[in-house]
């Protein structure tokens, strides 16, 4: 229970910027087109190789997944991390290669399957809960500060890449913002209230 | 190294200095003010959660000015995001949710109200609240104030209206409204620096919903960016250099502010010599600049014989209760706040703890940050996690409380003997720890605050606890406390160094204690009265 509320104080520091260290990257530096030279793997990707990307894809869709509704996969969440790890947050560039490798090796250890993208959806639900409480098998894991601080660091991307503005690569016509009614940048025009008409008074 | 010297140096430019510039340049004083950050125009700001929410552009980067924190003074102190201070010209009021109190009359009279507390370092104010009262009035009607004399009956006394009416109750507003009522209690419309009609030459806000946290669009909001720092410059007399970062006082043999020392947007370093010097970064960058300030004269860090730089740091308790309702309360448009409660602001013995806070009505979330905002028993991914922010989304709102941190001595800024800055200055090391009267506040008081929602209708509610946020509410006080003994405090009534006498401090540092609202109003209200002696006493000051 301790554990579970230190964990939660967490991603509350999250949600109120604490984690900035981990999220901000290089001051004015790197820019895209610098990151996108050599490294390239993949035609159309800045930073990820084409197994990184699908891997990653994988992940955020369990995040927010599918439904009747479009997901993180629909809204190009991979591509908003992708552009961002080859610019702003590129100090966690390595944190993705390693955590994908990390994933696969749990696969292995969890499923005996070889990649994280081989496993149905419930096996890799099951991975990512083992992430979330710093339980996924691995040696490569003892390379980060653990697998929940890749899973803590999806979660921010995943949300941000879902529920940010589309200029940044993800949210793809609009998909995140029409799911939970918001409807983006309001100026000049603005609102005008009263915002709430209660229906029961 | 060939900077002419002039009357007057600002060290930052946001609530304080802002207030600064334009007063004793309009005074007719030839006036420098350094800046460590850039010089945006509104023209530079988005309505994007992701940039100014999410990724805080404005916020210093941990990676190039962290500062460090520990809980207790044995361990070492981790670096990180610890200070939520904006870099820029208009400092921190270029993203503030612009609540703008007048503090108490017990505020300035802690002490005598309500004696000591073990553990707690609490003192009187060299001044009352009447002998302020003129200079909040003036801060209200220079910086853009709107509300609504006389409908918060826990108000002191004032002797004009607001110079702007209130902003309309925004979703969250209405809600606190009924259930506030409904509880017995007071709601008033929260007194704001946002125009609600055109005022000085700037246009009323449109409820946008991107406030706290975002930079205006439209100057709706009284940044200082706004409203004095144009008429600053507009003298003549004001020059603002920004992108300076100022790391040393120097003095003279007789022990008096000569220089200061700062870094120029090249890194080369300058000298800008002044008569006066005014220290406006804040309470912990200016207790920072003092401990830096080291020289024969002053071993332990200028203005300090006292010792008690950097001691008695306050932040403002904050706990943020939350819930969802049956309709849509669309916690997404308007501005921060529109209607506060005071009941639980006045020491109230029964409740088992001393002093109080403030009941806002409303914290914007945008969609990515709402995503964190969950009762604790839902998950934070997944399908259901998918649903909750489908259906609660525009369902969801926020009281927010933020009250009073009582003072302690063991609250300290000092120089971190590690960790530098990008700058290669040592930063500042945090040492604070929540007095046991902060929990029992905040928390008793996060709950009237989920009674209010659950009377408005609520489905449920949540949180309402003590969140342990140290530096990231933008609320620090209190590192160079006012005194009229100068073995006990670093200031004297006027914001003045004891040991120094052309050396101001009139941002927050100065506070003796916390009081239980937002500090901004208070600060300027002090920056005017300090501006306001110190034009008085030019001659004395050798001006």
């Amino acid at each position: 229970m301790r554990e579970k509320i230190s964990r939660r104080g967490f991603l509350k520091a999250v949600a109120s910027g604490a984690t900035l260290l981990l999220l901000k990257g290089v001051e004015g530096g790197s820019s895209l087109s610098e990151a996108m030279g050599e490294k390239a793997a993949s035609p159309g990707h800045r930073f990820f190789d084409e197994h990184q990307w699908k891997t990653v894809e994988a992940l955020t869709a369990q995040i927010i997944p599918t439904d009747q509704y479009p997901g993180a996969k629909e809204a190009g969440v991979v591509n908003y991390i992708d552009i961002a790890l080859a610019t702003v947050y590129s100090s966690q560039q390595e944190m993705y290669v390693l955590g994908v490798k990390g994933v696969d090796q749990s696969a292995k250890a969890m499923f005996r399957k070889d990649r994280f993208i081989d496993l149905k959806p419930e096996e890799q639900v099951a991975l990512i809960k083992a992430m979330e409480k710093d339980e996924a098998p691995g040696e490569i894991w003892k390379e980060l500060p653990g697998s929940s601080f890749l899973f803590d660091c999806l979660l921010a991307h995943t949300y941000e890449g879902f529920y940010g503005d589309p200029k940044y690569g993800g949210n793809q016509n609009h998909v995140g913002w029409a799911l939970v009614g918001f409807p983006g940048p309001s100026q000049p025009r603005g609102y005008s209230p009263p915002f709430v008409r209660m229906t029961e008074e | 190294m060939g900077n002419k010297k002039v009357d007057i140096c600002i060290i930052g430019t946001g609530a304080a200095g802002g207030v600064m510039c334009k007063e004793l340049s309009q005074a007719g004083f030839e006036v420098v003010a350094l800046e460590v950050g850039p010089f945006r125009t509104p023209a530079d700001f988005e309505n994007d959660e992701l940039g100014q929410a999410v990724r805080f552009y404005f916020l210093p980067d941990p990676q190039y000015y962290p500062n460090t924190l520990r809980t207790d003074p044995k361990e070492k102190a981790e670096p990180g995001f610890h200070v939520a201070r904006n870099m820029g010209v208009g400092g921190s009021t270029l993203t503030y949710c612009a609540l703008s109190w007048r503090y108490h009359e017990s505020d300035f009279k802690v002490k005598s109200t309500d004696g000591t507390v073990a553990g707690a370092s609490i003192e009187d104010w060299p001044f009352t609240y009447d002998e302020l009262e003129p200079f909040y009035e003036k801060a209200e009607y220079e910086i853009g104030v709107s509300g609504l004399a006389g409908a918060n009956p826990f108000d002191p006394p004032r002797k004009s209206p607001y110079p702007m009416p209130p902003l309309l109750p925004i979703g969250a507003g209405q809600m606190c409204i009924k259930g506030a009522k409904k509880s017995g209690l007071h709601p008033f419309p929260s007194p704001m620096a946002i125009n609600t009609i055109w005022y000085d030459g700037r246009p009323p806000c449109v409820y946008c919903g991107f406030c706290g946290w975002y930079a205006c669009m439209r100057a709706a909001r009284g940044s200082t960016l706004n409203n004095v720092i144009p008429k600053a410059l507009a003298t003549g007399k004001c020059e603002i250099r920004p992108n300076c970062m100022v790391r040393e006082i120097a003095v003279d043999e007789q022990g008096r502010a000569k220089a200061a020392i700062y870094l120029d947007p090249e890194g080369k370093e300058q000298a800008q010599e002044a008569k006066l010097f005014l220290l406006c970064g804040g309470a912990v960058e200016s207790a920072r600049l003092l401990l830096m300030s080291k020289s024969g004269k002053f071993p332990q860090g200028l203005a300090n014989s006292s010792g008690l730089v950097g001691k008695n740091m306050m932040y403002h308790i904050q706990a943020q209760a939350e819930g969802v309702f049956p309709w849509p309360v669309n916690a997404f448009k308007g501005p921060f706040s529109t209607v506060c409660v005071h009941d639980f602001y006045e020491t109230d013995i029964k409740r088992g703890f001393i002093r109080g806070g403030t009941i806002e009505g409303s914290t914007y979330r945008g969609p990515i940050t709402f995503q964190w905002r969950r009762p604790p028993d839902e998950p934070l991914w997944g399908q259901r996690h998918k649903d909750f922010s489908r259906e609660y989304f525009s369902h969801w709102m926020a009281l927010l409380l933020h009250g009073e941190d009582l003072p302690q001595e063991s609250s300290i800024i000092d120089l971190d003997p590690e960790v530098k800055d990008k700058y290669r200055l040592p930063v500042a090391r945090i040492t604070h720890k929540y007095h046991e009267n902060d929990y029992k506040a905040a928390n008793y008081i996060g709950a009237r605050a989920r009674e209010i929602m659950e009377a408005a209708g609520a489905i449920k509610t949540w949180g309402g606890e003590l969140e342990e946020l140290h530096g990231q509410s933008a609320h620090h006080m209190g590192t160079c406390r006012m005194g009229n003994d100068p073995s006990k405090s670093v200031l004297d009534r006027w914001c003045r160094a004891h040991d120094v006498p052309n050396l101001f401090v009139p941002d927050a540092s100065c506070f003796v204690t916390s009081a239980g609202a937002n500090p901004a109003l208070t600060i300027q209200a002090i920056s005017f009265r300090t501006a306001d002696y110190i034009i008085k006493s030019a001659k004395q000051l050798d001006l």
